[in-house]
């Protein structure tokens, strides 16, 4: 299930490919950077919708040039703990100003939800086997934050 | 018959005209609803619908620690500054929650020992009502910030730091991108010619300066920290305009969380990122990324900048007039007055008016350990002689920093009464520890005990104040919370096999001449420990020259004449 | 007894800790799977079979929710039962600081609460 970023849900319709030894590539797929990379051409020839997700510890920079026709980008949190996917959401947004979607993928929890909503990301890929209902009450916990952030629509900040 | 000298003091103010941030509606809101999240989060960990892996960084980020006896709630005093009702409410809360006492740690919070998990958010909300939280007091993001406990006063002070530091708490308080760093996070800003606050010892230290051309600015230091590796904060910007403060500190964190090291938390501290990228580069990577985002909003607007000054200015002092004559007098007469004058006591930037110490670290007590009572008699003690105002100290100390000095004597009576006057601010016995293997579930060794134990043999204020300044820090572990690497005398606590074992380091020091100590040979056990640090002040004695300090003395002279004298060696 | 040569033995015997959810004080399991304040009431491991079993046990009130942070640890045995070696875990057995609180001449009431002859014992 799919948290966004204005609280309402939406099912899951693609799938997050780890293993690129033995699969078909199609549409609703999300595709791990590498292979990204390695087949652009194939990518961009088979597909109408590009789709990849990115790991914590892969690099932003190799995106750059393709940005554009990217429509989806999903962070992968390892674990919860590892908190890069935040700044990478932040310098996505304003750094390289990609204007697609974003979405957080892999392990966080219900409590970094609004801190993601807030560096840019656009929905979350709920862990399985959690609480819908904690999740989304938590990602409208703080009706007001101290300070700017990516995405300051959300709430009543102080400047 | 000095009561006629001195005028009695003036009744409790009750209104609580500190010149301290004070919360807003937004403020209030804020705090609210943070405190129901956190409740929220312990119903659903005692319901078993979390784990404890998944509640611990949750309750970390609110200062709740499980220690070898019990949970342990750290309290967040901001850049250490407390009003009278603050300080009642503490000891409302030992008493009500807790064991009827609070520790004072070395980064200007408060601890308790011995709360239950499901009161936790309760006292959160006895806190709330005066204004306080526990928010940041752990965890890997980033925490209270600390400052000089003169901060305002004091008057070797270039700029009060105080709004500054209220600046750097908002901005990190729930910072969306920065609660889960690769570690914890320290900033310290000082504000005075003298350093207080041991900015070099921070992930970030932060010191005021002026220009030539006058202008006011911050140096900023990155990298520094204790724990197992002591590392001094190099420079990453000589000037930087205050309005770009918070999208310099942005570009830091942001940089760190980017590139410090997740595989290995003893290597996740940004000091050792700055070292192993090399401060140069490391520089080039923030100021990359400062060009980018300086000038887009991420900085304080002038207005919200003005706000928060605007809670700072300091008080209106009375004209604060006494007999000078019968103030010496006094002293002359009673020499523990004296003492406490001597060591205590401190240059106001106003005229009439002193800084006092209050020392928490009495004959044979526990450092930093404070009763119920006593912090009422504090709070009652700070209406009656401090406009209402305390302040906490990285030295596990407090202040009252507002003394007319023609009130120090009757105020020093009454501190005396509630034990709360040892004359030893800055000597021997003003000993810095954690509190180590009686609380801690990380410790290898007892500290207290041996704080306990030094400050019983070195009783004598005239011998303590012969050997001068000096200090004296007691870590239970590497993690080194009471900072012993940097006190002239060092003492680590290690497990060996089991049994407690001493480590002594010598020439650190935290000010300005910031440095490390030298471990000076193999450690000694809890009988032959105050021997030891008894052998090594006498040999400070036996070595100095007229007016050396034990630090320039030991620089003079070097390890050699203690080895000698701790090891019998020729 | 016969000794099985296959189960690796412990240099010292073990019992196992842990703390309770709620209130954080430390415990000693029990041979029937509940806590104890007192550590003589423990059950001790004499090898690794045993040991593994014993953790096994606690993990049953971790997974519950009840207690946290189960391990084990070297005891010695006196009288029969458990008693703590290392200095860390004799503070911890105390279930108190070694010190007197502050403001206090004298060992506080609440510094007498977990003795043998007082333990609770604790299930889930």
């Amino acid at each position: 299930m799919l948290l966004n970023k204005d609280g309402s849900n939406s099912k899951n319709l693609s799938t997050i490919i780890h293993d690129t030894e033995d699969f078909t590539l199609h549409n609703d797929q999300i595709l791990p950077l590498d292979y990204w990379l390695k087949n652009k051409a194939e990518i961009k020839q088979k597909l109408n919708r590009i789709v990849i997700w990115v790991n914590s510890d892969e690099d932003l920079d190799s995106l750059k040039e393709d940005l554009p026709s990217i429509s989806l980008i999903a962070f992968n949190f390892p674990k919860y703990g590892d908190g890069r996917a935040f700044s990478m959401a932040h310098l996505l947004r304003g750094k390289y100003e990609y204007k697609g979607h974003i979405r957080a993928i892999g392990s966080p929890i219900a409590d970094q939800a609004q801190f993601l909503f807030r560096c840019g990301v656009d929905s979350i890929d709920i862990p399985n086997g959690q609480s819908l209902e904690i999740w989304t009450t938590e990602s409208k916990r703080m009706s007001r934050f101290y300070q700017r952030s990516e995405q300051n629509d959300l709430i009543h900040s102080r400047y | 018959m000095y009561k006629d000298v001195f005028a009695p003091a003036a009744p409790s103010p009750v209104t609580q005209n500190v010149n301290m941030y004070k919360y807003d509606q937004f403020d209030d809101t804020f705090i609210k609803q943070r405190i129901e999240q956190f409740r929220s989060q312990v119903t659903r960990r005692l319901s078993g619908h979390i784990t404890e892996d998944e509640f611990k960084p949750l309750r970390l980020q609110n200062g709740v620690y499980l220690q070898l006896h019990a949970y342990m709630l750290r309290v967040a005093i901001p850049y250490g500054q407390l009003n009278s009702t603050q300080m009642r409410t503490l000891a409302h809360i030992s008493r009500k929650y807790d064991k009827g006492f609070g520790h004072f740690t070395t980064r200007q919070n408060i601890q308790y020992n011995w709360p239950t998990l499901s009161d936790i958010p309760n006292i959160l909300d006895d806190l709330h009502k005066v204004e306080m939280h526990a928010i940041q007091t752990s965890g890997n993001c980033i925490r209270n910030t600390t400052s000089d406990p003169f901060a305002g006063v004091a008057a070797d002070e270039l700029v009060d730091p105080r709004p500054w530091c209220e600046i750097i708490r908002q901005w990190s308080t729930l910072h969306p991108e920065f609660a889960f760093l690769p570690r914890k996070f320290k900033i310290a800003v000082n504000g005075a010619d003298h350093d207080r606050a041991a900015i070099a010892y921070h992930d970030i230290g932060i010191q005021i300066i002026k220009n030539d051309a006058g202008e006011i600015g911050f140096q900023l230091f990155v990298g520094g920290g204790q724990g197992r590796t002591p590392v001094i904060a190099k420079e990453i910007r000589a000037f930087l305009e205050p309005k770009y403060l918070l999208s310099y500190l942005d570009s830091i964190l942001r940089t760190y969380n980017m590139i410090g090291r997740r595989d290995n938390m003893y290597k996740a501290r940004i000091k050792i990122t700055v070292n192993e990228t090399g401060i140069k580069e490391f520089t080039r990577l923030v100021e990359l990324e400062w060009n980018r985002i300086k000038d887009n909003g991420f900085d304080l607007p002038e207005a919200e900048k003005q706000r928060i000054f605007n809670h700072f200015t300091l008080p209106d002092f009375e004209k604060s007039e006494y007999d000078k004559v019968a103030y010496e007098q006094l002293k002359q007469d009673n020499n523990g007055f004296d003492y406490f004058v001597k060591h205590n006591v401190f240059g106001h930037k106003e005229d009439g008016y002193s800084i006092v110490s209050i020392s928490l670290k009495p004959h044979g007590g526990i450092p930093g350990d404070i009763s119920a009572d006593q912090m009422d008699i504090v709070a009652q003690l700070s209406d009656d002689y401090s406009l209402s105002e305390i302040r906490a100290t990285h030295k596990q100390n407090l202040v009252l920093p507002h003394v007319k000095t023609g009130e120090l004597y009757q105020l020093w009576q009454k501190l005396t009464d509630a034990n709360l006057a040892p004359a030893n601010i800055g000597l021997l016995t003003d000993i810095i520890a954690c509190p180590g293997l009686d609380y801690c579930n990380l410790a290898n060794a007892r500290s207290i005990t041996i704080a306990q134990m030094i400050s019983e043999r070195f009783d004598d204020l005239k011998r303590l104040t012969d050997l001068g300044d000096l200090t004296l820090n007691i870590s239970g572990c590497i993690n080194a919370c009471a900072h012993h690497h940097v006190a002239n005398i060092g003492i680590l606590g290690v497990d060996k096999k089991g049994v407690e074992s001493y480590q002594v380091t010598l020439g650190g020091s935290s000010f300005k001449d910031a440095s490390i100590g030298n471990i000076i040979g193999p450690g000694f056990s809890v009988e032959e420990i105050v021997d030891a640090i008894e052998t090594i002040t006498n040999t400070y004695i036996d070595q100095r020259e007229k007016g050396e300090n034990f630090l320039t003395c030991y620089r003079r002279v070097g390890q050699t004449p203690f080895k000698e004298a701790l090891y019998n060696v020729a | 007894m016969a000794i099985d040569k296959k189960i690796k033995p412990l240099k010292t015997p073990v019992s196992v800790t842990a703390n309770l959810l709620l209130k954080g004080l430390s415990v000693y399991l029990k041979t029937d799977g509940s806590w104890s304040d007192n550590i003589a009431d423990s059950a001790i491991a004499h090898n690794r079979k045993q040991e593994t079993a014993l953790l096994e046990l606690a993990d049953i009130t971790v997974r519950s929710q009840y207690v946290l942070g189960a391990y084990s640890f070297p005891v010695e045995i006196k009288d029969g039962q458990a008693a703590p070696i290392s200095t860390r875990e004799v503070i911890r057995a105390s279930r108190l600081p070694t010190i007197v609180p502050v403001g206090l001449t004298e060992k506080p009431e609440w510094q007498n609460e977990f003795t043998a002859a007082n333990a609770n014992s604790y299930k889930h």
